[in-house]
């Protein structure tokens, strides 16, 4: 019963960000049909157009054509070039994956060690470091670590027809650039929930009795933050996801982010809607699974 | 807020240097002074040979233009809603389910898809109000919602102040530090979209000088010339850090965090080789005040350590042990273990309590590790568990059995000392039988921690009591002082058969309460920890609910128990105790003289709490309490963190506007407080009797 209601609200959040979503890039209804025409269109290929995506139709019976499309895989086609958005969606997003699948898991894994070694030192310290936009540390370390040191490209090509994976000296960069605030970021979040398993009695007795430091920290509150740790790198991967629309554009790397991107600045709809909704779905699946682990928490612990 | 100002000041300066930038700059932004990428001038050439410098000085403007207002008003609005939800239970849980579903909604998808229909500069603060006020009000809830109960807040409810002087004069202060903080994360949150937005091309057109565009159209030539990227990253760094860093600064200013002591070296001396275990002039200092400590536990002695609750008996545990309490310091003193001298909370402390001590602590339940099994160990055994307890969590065990794990646990090295936190409290026949016989095994010294004085006697080999802030030989008895006679006048307080209901289960916690009080007089409530007389005075002030008939010719005022929360942390002392004055029409010249009267003088006008020590605010409290005149004074454990003379003190207080026809109710665990009263109720089983004396 808990469960069918935890997934109900996912889904029900799920439809309100591709509601939001939806509705928002079709404020201005007669846009897409523009945009598909091309610059020098006549009012009457326009018109002829609006009718063919239906642009006429409220918001809601268009919405509702979207979502019917979208759950069966279908995303619509592309308004620049007619094609269809579902298999460039697709290998788009496995490419930005090399990306943020790294960087997402040194977040999890420095952002908890941080949390846990620092507790209430370095605060402003990791403020600051998530604070900085992606981009500035895009920079950053292009100077350093590809101009000055000349140990990694500046550049994130990747060979026609092949993988990021056959040249992984091009992923470096992006990857530092994506998980230093991230891992800045969780390292903060985290602050308040190592402090709450720190001051519960076991952890306060097993000090007393002289268990070491990091033994403490292993045994008795790292399996204790597992439910905020898994809420956390839920958003967090929505997070890395998004923020790949700015570095990828900066190091020329064709993932998801830069369709992204690119979609925005032709305002090509279809594929904004398609990338909102992809990225939306992972960060409710991490919520899902991160409700788990609560629920198995509460369960070893006999409270359930 | 004084204080505060030179920072605002700078950081004004700073931020409108940033937006006029481009009025100091040696070129026009947009003209072309040479080649591509050159190293002519300060900062060298960018993409289309402009100079780096100019651009820079003109490019942070439109971020600035466009992430400031932003940040304010989702920070504002957030602060507002999330106030209000502190307040009200309903938006409470609005808020909370709201932002947590927000929470996981990237903010710079929704700036994207906003950036395809808007121009960014309307798309970034729409994104920022759509999801960072929910968030900003989450947090400002999360810092304002446990101050609800806390004693500042409540003084005002009970003194009459509105609910909006609550919020905007009480509790926005209180959370001054956090709302600031969050601000600049807020501001700093739009700043990154902003920057973001301009990566991407949507920002202000070419060719415009922006620090987003700069970084992203001068990397190919980084090789070239590389400030023209440094340059403009560094500029958003150190933007984005001196927002940050200043506005926590800001807060830091306006509520003084407490008052540290720098921590002292681990003593140089000589071997003590007398005990085990030795404390040698070790003094605490916490929010509660000073103790002193000095104590020997000898080899092969059972030592008792007796004290009223909230004495300082488990911190006395931890400091023999190497360890200190969180949120005190250890501020004098030493520490001798074997006779070594060791520091407290250093590495040699935790080896030797690992290896020679056993620890059975206060509330064995949750000493355990609830996602841990039990493991084996031999005593288990012989203690007369089941065989498969090692593979059970805590959560499966009974109560007993709990108590019997733990105790294997502190046993099974046969450790030279056993400590043991009230070690009577819920022990079975068996249990009780293994402790005796653990206390008298040879060689070994035990530590009793408890609040049975009886018991103690009858096990150890000496007992010492923990009072008002020192350790004692627990034979010499507290000397009273004289009961202040003051001649009852008119009834100021009826109770008939007042009811109080538990705060979660609605049983009721005291029944048939009955009781009058009069002008003059002092009445004491005393009962056991959890008995309700806290929520009789809580209930009585309006802050909880109750049944019956109360009748009240007058005022109240209420002084709480927690000495930490009793004041405002962002209000001075002079500002705390006009206040009261200023509600009741009259002129706050008379505070000086007030805090006069507790013996605080002229230099705690303009301090605030955090620079002030625990006895000191507890007075502070006390007179903010009476400034208003009230007719009933309503006191929790006034004196309970006070050293002997600041109590003598404010019983002086209290004893001289009792004179004036103040009606004193007190609630106390001390006896000898309450033999200082003219009359003592008990509260037993959910009643009220009042004690006869002789």
């Amino acid at each position: 019963m808990g469960a069918a209601l935890t997934i109900a609200r996912a889904a029900l959040t799920f439809l309100l960000v591709c509601l939001l979503v939806f509705v928002i890039t079709n404020l201005l209804p007669g846009d897409a049909a523009v945009i598909a025409a091309g610059q020098r269109a006549s009012p009457e290929r326009i018109a002829a157009l609006r009718a063919a995506l239906r642009l006429d139709d409220p918001v809601w019976l268009r919405f509702g054509g979207w979502l019917s499309g979208a759950v069966r895989g279908d995303f619509g086609r592309s308004l620049l070039d007619g094609g269809p958005v579902a298999p460039v969606l697709w290998s788009r997003l496995g490419t930005t994956l090399y990306l943020a699948v790294p960087a997402w898991c040194l977040a999890l894994v420095f952002g908890t060690t941080l949390a846990i070694v620092l507790r209430s030192a370095g605060a402003a310290a990791l403020t600051v470091v998530a604070g900085l936009p992606e981009v500035v540390l895009a920079g950053g370390l292009v100077v350093v670590f590809a101009t000055w040191l000349g140990w990694f490209p500046s550049v994130s090509l990747v060979p026609v027809g092949g993988t990021p994976a056959d040249r992984p000296e091009v992923l470096v960069l992006p990857i530092l650039a994506l998980a230093l605030p991230a891992t800045a970021w969780l390292a903060r979040l985290l602050r308040g929930p190592v402090a709450d398993v720190m001051a519960r009695p076991f952890v306060a007795d097993a000090v007393l009795r002289g268990v070491p430091g990091g033994v403490v920290a292993f045994r008795h509150v790292l399996p204790h933050l597992a439910p905020p740790l898994a809420q956390a790198g839920a958003v967090l991967a929505g997070g890395v996801l998004t923020a790949t629309s700015v570095v990828e554009a900066v190091f020329a790397y064709p993932g998801l982010g830069q369709l992204l991107a690119s979609a925005v600045s032709t305002r090509d709809t279809p594929v904004i809607q398609a990338v909102a909704a992809v990225v939306t779905a992972v960060v409710l699946v991490g919520v899902l699974v991160a409700d788990a682990v609560g629920v198995w928490v509460v369960r070893r612990v006999g409270a359930g | 807020m004084r204080r505060g100002w030179p920072l605002v000041v700078c950081l004004t300066l700073a931020l409108t240097f940033v937006f006029l930038g481009g009025l100091f700059a040696p070129h026009d932004p947009t003209e072309v002074v040479g080649g591509p990428w050159t190293r002519d001038g300060l900062l060298g050439t960018d993409v289309l040979g402009r100079d780096v410098l100019s651009r820079l000085l003109a490019g942070g403007s439109v971020l600035l233009a466009v992430a400031v207002p932003s940040g304010l008003a989702a920070g504002l609005l957030g602060t507002a809603t999330g106030l209000a939800a502190a307040w009200s239970p309903r938006l409470e849980r609005v808020v909370l389910r709201v932002s947590a579903g927000l929470l996981a909604v990237p903010g710079l998808l929704v700036t994207l898809a906003c950036a395809v229909t808007l121009p960014s500069w309307v798309a970034v603060p729409a994104s920022m109000v759509l999801l960072g006020t929910p968030l900003s009000a989450r947090v400002v809830h999360a810092a304002a919602a446990p101050l609800r109960r806390a004693g500042f807040v409540q003084a005002a409810v009970v003194r009459g102040e509105r609910t909006s002087y609550v919020l905007v004069g009480e509790l926005l202060p209180a959370v001054a530090a956090t709302v600031l903080s969050d601000l600049g994360l807020r501001i700093v949150a739009a700043f990154q979209l902003a920057v973001a937005v301009h990566v991407l091309g949507l920002g202000p057109a070419p060719p415009v000088a922006d620090w987003a565009v700069m970084i992203r159209e001068n990397l190919p030539g980084v090789v070239l010339n590389p400030w023209s990227v440094l340059a403009p990253a560094a500029a958003v760094a150190a933007v984005t850090t001196v927002v940050l860093l200043g506005l926590d600064l800001l807060g830091a200013r306006i509520v003084p965090p407490a008052r540290r002591t720098a921590r002292v070296p681990p003593p140089a001396s000589a071997r003590s080789g007398r005990g085990l275990v030795e404390l040698r002039g070790v003094v605490l200092q916490s929010d509660e005040g000073i103790t002193l400590f000095d104590l020997t536990v000898a080899r092969g002695e059972v030592l008792g350590i007796v004290g009223a609750s909230g004495s300082g008996k488990t911190t006395l545990l931890r400091l023999l042990l190497g360890d200190v309490r969180p949120g005190a310091h250890v501020v004098g003193g030493e520490l001798f273990l074997d006779g070594t001298p060791v520091a407290f909370g250093s590495t040699a402390a935790r080896r030797w309590r690992r290896r020679n001590v056993g620890l059975v602590p206060q509330d064995p339940v949750a000493a355990l590790d609830p996602l841990r099994r039990i493991g084996s160990s031999a005593p288990l055994a012989r203690l007369g568990l089941p065989p498969d307890i090692g593979k059970r969590r805590p959560h499966a065990l009974s109560g007993g059995q709990t108590r019997r794990v733990v105790f294997a646990r502190a046993i099974h090295r046969n450790p030279a000392l056993l400590l043991l936190d009230e070690p009577t409290s819920g022990l079975d026949p068996v249990t009780k039988a293994l402790v005796t016989e653990e206390i008298a095994a040879p060689q070994r010294s035990t530590v009793i921690v408890t609040h049975d004085l009886e018991w103690a006697r009858s096990v150890c080999d000496r007992v010492v009591e923990l009072r008002s802030g020192a350790l004692r030989s627990a034979t010499d008895a507290p000397v009273a002082a004289p009961r202040a006679a003051i001649a009852p006048g008119e009834v100021v307080l009826r109770l008939e058969n007042v009811a109080v209901p538990a705060h979660s289960t609605g049983e009721h916690l005291l029944r048939e309460v009955s009781l009058t009080l009069r002008r003059g007089e002092m009445v004491a409530v005393v009962g056991a920890s959890g008995a309700g007389k806290s929520t009789l005075l809580r209930a009585l002030a309006g802050l909880h609910p109750l049944s019956g008939h109360v009748h009240l010719a007058g005022r109240m005022a209420l002084l709480g128990q927690d000495p930490a929360g009793e004041l405002n942390p962002a209000h001075t002392l002079a500002h705390a105790v006009g206040r009261p004055l200023r509600l009741v029409g009259e002129h706050p010249g008379r505070v000086p003289e007030l805090l006069a009267e507790a013996g605080l003088g002229e230099q705690f006008l303009t301090r605030k709490p955090g620079q002030c020590s625990g006895g000191q605010r507890q007075r502070a409290a006390l007179v903010r309490a009476l400034a208003g005149d009230p007719d009933v004074l309503l006191a929790d454990e006034p004196t309970s963190a006070l050293d002997r003379s600041t109590a003598e003190v404010v019983l002086g207080l209290v004893n001289r506007r009792r004179a004036a026809g103040l009606a004193v109710l007190l609630v106390t665990h001390d006896e000898v407080l309450a033999e200082q009263a003219d009359r003592v109720v008990d509260v037993v089983d959910g009643r009220c009797v009042e004690r006869t004396r002789q």
